[in-house]
């Protein structure tokens, strides 16, 4: 990205405008070298590996890890080896850290690798922070204790006898467990004796782990505090008599809405399909549009009480790895209770919780959410929010819809054009009413404006209180229309405009053309696609009408500039919200100009991305080549 | 830090927003129904003042209302006319408001109509020179001259076929152009005139007809070929509002000294490529009791070259016209290519002549430059006080010209042979 140019009146403007909390470090998301520097760029990263995205804390741990694992190696017998780097937290009791779990936990040290998570950093062997007592009744008393039993009737605890002989007991969450595997593919196996017959007297738990259990995913747990976290996610806990382990089974099928089709983000062309509550569908649906090896998948838990998992994806050797550590960074530094989903996030980690612009895309497509990735942007899903999180974001990643991607570039083009006219539309088209009539009635065709004139002869009221009197109304409308019950919900934004507007005038409320303008800036936006961005237009719509209102054009000038200062202020994760206009980037051109697919050649230029190219030169082969002869020939 | 990025923001905004409200804000806020807007104002020698202003403003009375019927029958009019008598037109304007609720705004006037009795007398400039300076007043207004009082011409200015004052008056007179029986006649247009001597202004001149054809067999019988030999009040019609547009007032400085008739306008706008198009009738150079109809473009830009070497100026003025074929009575088949060149020579020597005569006209009656070749004639000279001594307006009705008319017949209508 070009350098940031600070000066001029505009940049001052915009620099008292650009307010930051001061404990709030600026992140600035580092360049990554001229085009010849990308094109090599990839070498880099499989020398770099991955260590290039994790963030001290993520590397101290897996030098620790590595270290454990050496000296495991050397020792196995010994347990409780001590692991330099966690000394601290070992020596803490096992009833101390009990407590502590009850209250509010440092997010840091619960961080768990969900048994769903393929790309998971390690297995999470290396905690041992509580651990697990060889006595399996300590272990069930415990475990009761924590999990609420019998208080809590949704958690079960099933003791049984391992090949009739060991004491063992698995502990799940009815509804969160797919009952049929635990009784199909763990009890059943684990009580049948045939399947101990070759058992040789060895590691009991090893033994099941390889032998027993005919379920795809296992891990070892070594701790109190994750087995019971495990079970909240809807994995069954096995418990063996004598072990200082437990083992968690992936069982998690619980009852969760399926693939529907995009209601807010709807398309002519182009994929069907919309995000669902369920952070696993939602990570496959993306998985399974970028099958690329590179794509990393991380997990994270967000908010003590409610452990709501967060997975954040982005693709090795494309994304600016600075970003990815920022972004991990924001996740790990939220300390809160309950993170309500993608909403609450989101205003977690933005970089200015004053600032109007939206800071985060976020959408519930995921073909959108794969073309960001492939941008070089982060994308974070949260579990329970059919929405995804991509950072960072731009005026124009917020303009732009996957239709115009699917569409031939003449009619993205046209598409993109609409959109920018409607945005203007939705901030300025009442004030541009109110200061005409007000203040310009010069601007205006004479017989317009007599007309204008003659229809507002019965109205009583200022301009300005005809104008928010519908514009008040059109808010109840809309925000009415969302909780009508059912059919009449649906109709109620139509019919109800309709039949307000029609009323108004024929009550001498409001003059006849006020009602095409107030539905005019409704059209306008809801034709804009990014629902924050509307919602942006919808509030400073207001103030540019109390601008035009009192002020006229120079009203509307002042706020446009002050509204120009604080979207050019505003950043994403270090990425100024303008770019590519301002600061000017390669490919400022873009937005405008939905260009051809084969003219695509670079990535957003904004990201940062490492590997800034995405197709050669000649991207359509054939332009090149022979056609094949005919058969005359 | 934070608290003083606060307060910069805050000063910000009051600077920006607050400070001109109180400053300027809403003292100029008009709602569009507290205006009353002036179409059309007359200026008149006044009786008791200087001054009689007529100011014709547009009625909110039979527009809009939701559709709703029609208040009562007949035509009602669609304005409002207010007459008073004043020292200026602003005074005249606050005198007006009596009559009204709403404050008088002139800025969708139309039109501005002066009595030929000012314009002659020259005080026609007084009002007319001081126009612009007034905020409302556009630069874009029209101006005529009016044979007769002004007041009797705005009480005779009605709308035809709609009810629609303003657009009926913005658009007769834009219309117009196009058939160019009236010169352009736009305030600026005419500013330019006022204000040197390059030009001499031209003003659309109108007039009140009185709607009467001519009995048969009353009188003498003129026969007219080109058919715009009139001036506005004469032309021979009916029907219609008795308002007449036809022809122009010819200005020597700030005095008018005479007007045009509608075919010399046309010709006029040849020169000065006001003509946009127009129909011509010509007789047959073939056969004299018929006549050729024609369509009549201008094909290029006039051109005009002044020599001012010489003791008296010599202007060669060229233009160029295409046409199209509307109407052979006698049935000569001019679409042939020897015959086509016939009926183009006969066609340029009747708008030489006419042009001919229009010059020597403006050259010995008016001694008036309203064909712009002072335009041409000022870019021979370097300084100004060389072109005052050149004394142009002297130097105008001794000039030579030469006009030289091109014209080509390009298609022949949708008949062919």
């Amino acid at each position: 990205m070009a350098e940031e140019k600070k000066q001029g009146f505009f940049a001052k403007l915009c620099s008292i405008f650009a307010y930051r909390p001061p404990e709030h470090d600026t992140f600035v998301l580092p360049e990554t070298g001229d085009e010849e520097s990308c094109r090599t760029a990839p070498e880099k990263i499989e020398k770099s590996d991955l260590e290039y995205y994790l963030d001290q804390e993520d590397l101290k741990k897996a030098a620790a890890e590595k270290e454990k694992n050496e000296k495991e190696d050397k020792d196995n017998v010994k347990d409780d080896v001590e692991v330099g780097e966690e000394k601290e937290i070992k020596n803490q009791t096992r009833a101390s850290l009990f407590r502590r779990a009850k209250s509010l936990k440092k997010p840091g040290k619960e961080r768990q690798n969900a048994a769903g998570d393929k790309k998971s950093e390690s297995d999470q062997g290396a905690k041992e922070e509580t651990g697990i007592s060889p006595d399996i009744n300590i272990s069930r008393d415990l475990i009761k204790e924590e999990l609420n039993i019998p208080t809590s009737v949704d958690v079960v605890v099933r003791d049984f006898k391992l090949n009739g002989k060991v004491d063992a007991f698995i502990v799940f969450i009815d509804g969160m467990a797919d009952r049929d595997v635990i009784n199909n593919f763990i009890l059943r196996q684990l009580m049948n004796r045939i399947l101990y017959d070759k058992y040789d007297g060895g590691s009991i738990f090893e033994y099941i782990k390889e032998n027993v259990l005919s379920v795809n995913q296992v891990t070892d747990l070594t701790d109190y505090d994750s087995a019971v976290t495990q079970a909240l996610f809807g994995l069954t806990i096995l418990f063996i008599d004598g072990c200082k382990k437990c083992l968690a089974i992936e069982t998690s099928g619980f009852e969760k809405r399926g693939i529907e089709k995009p209601t807010t983000e709807a398309v002519i062309r182009g994929s069907q399909e919309s995000f669902t509550e369920n952070l696993k569908t939602s990570m496959i649906q993306i998985r399974r549009i970028i099958k690329n090896k590179n794509l990393i998948n991380e997990f994270l838990t967000i908010g003590s009480a409610d452990r709501s998992g967060a997975s954040i994806m982005y693709i090795r050797g494309i994304t600016n790895p600075s970003l990815v550590k920022e972004v991990k960074r924001r996740l790990k530094s939220i300390r809160t209770d309950f993170a309500m989903g993608d909403g609450a996030i989101e205003q977690f980690i933005e970089d200015n919780p004053w600032g109007i612009m939206p800071q985060v895309i976020n959408t519930e497509r995921p073909d959108q959410v794969a073309s960001h990735l492939m941008q070089g942007r982060v994308a974070i899903l949260s579990e329970s929010a059919p929405f995804a999180l991509v950072v960072p974001v731009t005026l124009a990643s917020m303009l732009s819809s996957p239709e115009d991607y699917y569409l031939r570039w003449q009619f993205g083009t046209f598409l993109r054009l609409v959109r920018i006219f409607a945005l203007l539309i939705a901030i300025l088209l009442p004030a541009l009413y109110i200061s005409l009539v007000n203040f310009h009635q010069e601007m205006i065709p004479t017989e317009l404006l007599v007309s204008i004139a003659s229809s507002r002869e019965a109205v009583p009221f200022p301009s300005i209180i005809e104008i928010l009197l519908m514009e008040g109304a059109f808010e109840l409308i809309r925000e009415a229309g969302l909780r009508v019950p059912g059919i009449i919900g649906t109709t109620l934004g139509i019919i109800g405009a309709l039949i307000l507007g029609q009323a108004a005038v024929a009550a001498n409320i409001v003059s006849p053309i006020l009602i095409i303008i107030v539905a005019v800036t409704a059209l306008g936006n809801f034709a804009i696609p990014s629902y924050s961005l509307a919602f942006v237009a919808r509030l400073i719509r207001f103030g540019f009408i109390a601008l035009g209102a009192t002020l006229g054009f120079f009203g509307m000038s002042a706020g446009l500039v002050i509204a120009g200062a604080l979207g050019a202020s505003a950043k994403s994760f270090g990425v100024p919200f303008f770019a590519p206009f301002w600061p000017r980037t390669k490919d400022s051109g873009r937005f405008l100009i939905r260009y051809p697919v084969w003219e695509l050649e670079r990535r957003a230029d904004e990201v940062n991305a490492l590997n800034k190219i995405r197709q050669p030169k000649i991207s359509r082969g054939w332009v090149k080549g022979e056609p094949p002869s005919g058969e005359k020939e | 830090m934070r608290s003083s990025l606060i307060k910069k923001i805050i000063l910000v905004l009051l600077i920006v927003v607050i400070l001109p409200i109180g400053a300027t804000g809403c003292y100029d806020r008009w709602e569009p129904d507290d205006l009353a807007y002036v179409l059309v104002m007359g200026f008149d020698k006044g009786v008791t003042d200087k001054l009689r202003l007529t100011l014709q403003i547009a009625s909110f009375r039979d527009q809009g209302e939701g559709g709703s019927q029609k208040k009562g029958g007949g035509q009602a009019s669609a304005t409002e006319s207010v007459t008073v008598e004043c020292p200026s037109l602003f005074t005249g304007i606050n005198i007006a408001n009596i009559t009204t609720s709403r404050r008088i705004s002139l800025m969708h006037s139309k039109y501005v109509v002066f009595s030929e009795e000012m314009a002659r007398s020259g005080d026609f400039e007084k009002y007319v020179i001081d126009l612009p300076r007034f905020r409302e007043f556009r630069k874009s207004t029209h101006i005529v001259i009016s044979r007769g009082k002004a007041s009797d011409f705005i009480a005779q200015n009605k709308t035809f076929l709609s009810m629609r004052p303003a657009k009926a008056f913005s658009l007769i007179l834009s219309q117009q152009v196009r058939d160019s029986f009236l010169p352009r006649g736009r305030f600026f247009d005419l500013y330019n005139g006022l204000k040197s001597d390059i030009e001499e202004p031209v003003a659309i001149l109108g007039g009140v007809n009185p709607l009467k054809l001519k009995q048969p067999g009353g009188g003498e019988h003129q026969e007219s070929v080109s058919g715009g030999e009139y001036v506005a009040g004469e032309v021979p019609r009916q029907g219609g509002v008795k308002r007449d547009f036809f022809g122009a007032a010819v200005f020597r400085g700030p005095k008018m000294v005479g007007a045009l008739d509608g075919e010399e306008t046309r010709v006029l706008g040849m020169v000065t490529g006001d003509l946009q198009r127009g129909f011509f009738t010509i007789k047959d150079p073939e056969n004299p009791d018929y006549i050729v109809a024609l369509d009549v473009r201008p094909a290029r830009r006039t051109q005009i070259k002044v020599n001012v070497k010489g003791d008296r100026p010599v202007v060669d003025l060229t233009v160029r016209l295409e046409g199209e074929i509307l109407a052979v009575q006698s049935g000569i088949c001019y679409e042939e290519k020897e015959k086509k060149a016939v009926l183009e020579r006969a066609f340029e020597q009747e708008i030489e002549e006419r042009m001919d005569s229009l010059v020597d006209e403006c050259q010995n009656e008016f001694r008036s430059d309203i064909f712009g070749f002072g335009r041409r004639a000022v870019t021979h000279f370097l300084y100004e006080k060389e072109w005052d001594n050149y004394n142009w307006p002297e130097k105008f009705p001794t000039a030579q010209v030469n006009t030289d008319v091109d014209f080509i017949i390009r298609r022949t209508g949708m008949i062919f042979k």
